[in-house]
């Protein structure tokens, strides 16, 4: 009787730790998460015969299922990091060129370019030894040869973006920002808007800050990718501009998800003949101040 | 003068009581012999005669295990009562601590689901496509398979397909019409060049 109540004890104490951690790795976990807040999630899609109709609107199912990010077992999903030892990036640019070497070699869309594949390999280098992450070119190429590019355009693709991605790691400066999950993501957001129109020296600013400042690597990412996109709406190349309202975008209250929202405003200004002038100027005013898409919506839109 | 009865023949009915009733009566019998009778009488209980004491041996003992199989079951079920309340109180601690261990660990479980769950969304992807065959979703996040995601056509020719995504995060992806064609989303606000010629859609999450 003693005996059994002893186990009995121990298996409950046991028990209790068990549990204990698994509440204290659920609160990390979602610490780490962060407050999110309300749901809101996109229905996307139009029309893909007409211009397009439709708005994204926002559905949320609960839960997950399938398979979240790729597809390809040799590739770190992007955003992550999870095999990449954490011991400073100009340190693994000489692994990483080896693992872009290799995967040129026994991948599939390496097969496909092998002809180009000493110009990939010659073209990567610089960026690979600076500390870019090696899975910003497989994710480039993989669209390429996705989407039927011509050997000759994925070479100039690849080798305006493999300067924009030297051109960040000097920035970045092997520090500790962005962090290493958020690395891919970022590069690759930077190689989208310098090549649909921003200007360098206002995203240097702007990367600058962030390292600085050590914001959220996703959202300064986002920032970028939004900010290209109202650019290319309302002036094409406005770099002071560009700029400037990444870092409104991510110093104001709202999350990464409505920053859509922000962009769709652009092509609604655009679309009314509001110059980008006044479009930055209540950008600042309204989201810049603290206030809600929707009082920015309203200053813009009303005479 | 009342002659003492034997103690083996006083009537026990079970019960301490009873017990009482009987030492008592032994002892106003006693005293009613006188001490010298009462030294007899001692002397039967407590002969030195090896056959008195035998026998007064085993009068007492006689008596004795009359009196345990009497009070022996009250003093069992005692035992029993006081054995069943402290066992039932430790089973009760038991089951109360059972419960609680089960209650935080299921409660553990549902709290580390819905965290999970609360960090990926699940983004539903819609084109209005009635001409055409098939549509499928290429994306960074399935690594720009062109197999990878194929919507499903509904009646009225919209085409759709519900993925999971991480929260916090940003993706580039376009639809593929009948294998060739690869347009941006429509309806997305945001759409940047892809370098490639074309122009994809961006998905911020």
């Amino acid at each position: 009787m003693r005996r059994d109540r002893y186990r009995f004890l121990r298996s409950s104490r046991i028990a209790l730790c068990f549990t204990a951690g698994l509440m204290l790795a659920s609160t990390a976990a979602y610490a780490q998460q962060g407050a999110h807040g309300a749901s809101d999630a996109g229905t996307l899609g139009g029309n893909g015969d007409s211009s397009g109709v439709g708005k994204p609107v926002a559905t949320e199912a609960g839960g997950s299922s399938g398979s979240v990010i790729g597809d390809d077992a040799s590739l770190r999903p992007m955003g992550t990091s999870a095999d990449r030892p954490d011991t400073g990036r100009q340190g693994l640019g000489r692994s990483d060129v080896d693992r872009f070497s290799d995967w040129l070699s026994s991948s599939g869309e390496g097969a496909r370019l092998s002809g180009v594949a000493r110009e990939l390999r010659m073209l990567a280098m610089p960026a690979l030894v600076a500390g870019v992450p090696f899975e910003v070119f497989v994710y480039r190429i993989k669209e390429a040869v996705a989407k039927r590019a011509s050997p000759e355009v994925i070479i100039k693709a690849l080798d305006a973006d493999s300067a924009s991605w030297e051109w960040l790691a000097g920035i970045l400066e092997g520090g500790p920002w962005p962090p290493t999950k958020a690395e891919v993501t970022l590069y690759l957001a930077v190689a989208a808007a310098l090549r649909n129109g921003l200007q360098p020296v206002s995203v240097h600013s702007f990367l600058v800050w962030c390292r600085d400042s050590g914001v959220d690597a996703g959202k300064a990412a986002a920032a970028l990718t939004t900010v290209a996109s109202i650019t290319t709406a309302l002036v094409p190349g406005d770099g002071i501009m560009a700029g400037d309202a990444s870092a409104i975008l991510v110093r104001s209250r709202l999350r990464a998800s409505q920053y859509s929202a922000v962009a769709e405003l652009a092509k609604r200004a655009d679309d009314e003949g509001i110059s980008s002038a006044r479009f930055m100027a209540i950008l600042e005013s309204t989201i810049g101040s603290g206030l809600s898409i929707t009082a920015f919506e309203k200053a813009l839109l009303s005479r | 003068m009342e002659e003492s009865k034997p103690i083996n023949s006083i009537n026990s009915s079970s019960s301490s009581g009873l017990r009482g009733v009987e030492a008592a009566a032994f002892l106003e019998a006693r005293d009613a012999i006188g001490p010298d009778e009462s030294t007899k009488s001692s002397n039967l209980l407590f002969g030195r005669d090896s056959s008195v004491k035998k026998a007064s041996a085993d009068a007492v003992m006689d008596r004795v295990r009359t009196l345990a199989r009497h009070d022996g079951a009250a003093f069992g079920a005692e035992r029993a009562f006081q054995r069943g309340t402290g066992a039932s109180r430790s089973y009760v601690l038991r089951i109360v601590l059972l419960a609680a261990v089960l209650a935080a660990l299921v409660s553990s479980i549902l709290t580390y689901g819905v965290m999970r769950s609360d960090s990926t969304v699940e983004v539903r992807f819609v084109l209005a496509a009635p001409e055409a065959r098939s549509v499928t979703l290429a994306a960074d996040f399935n690594g720009w398979s062109p197999g990878g995601y194929e919507l499903t056509r509904g009646v009225d020719g919209t085409w759709e397909i519900t993925v999971p995504l991480r929260k916090g995060r940003s993706y580039a992806y376009n639809f593929i019409i009948d294998g060739e064609r690869w347009i941006p989303d429509p309806a997305s606000s945001i759409r940047l060049d892809d370098g490639f010629g074309g122009a994809s859609s961006s998905l911020v999450l």
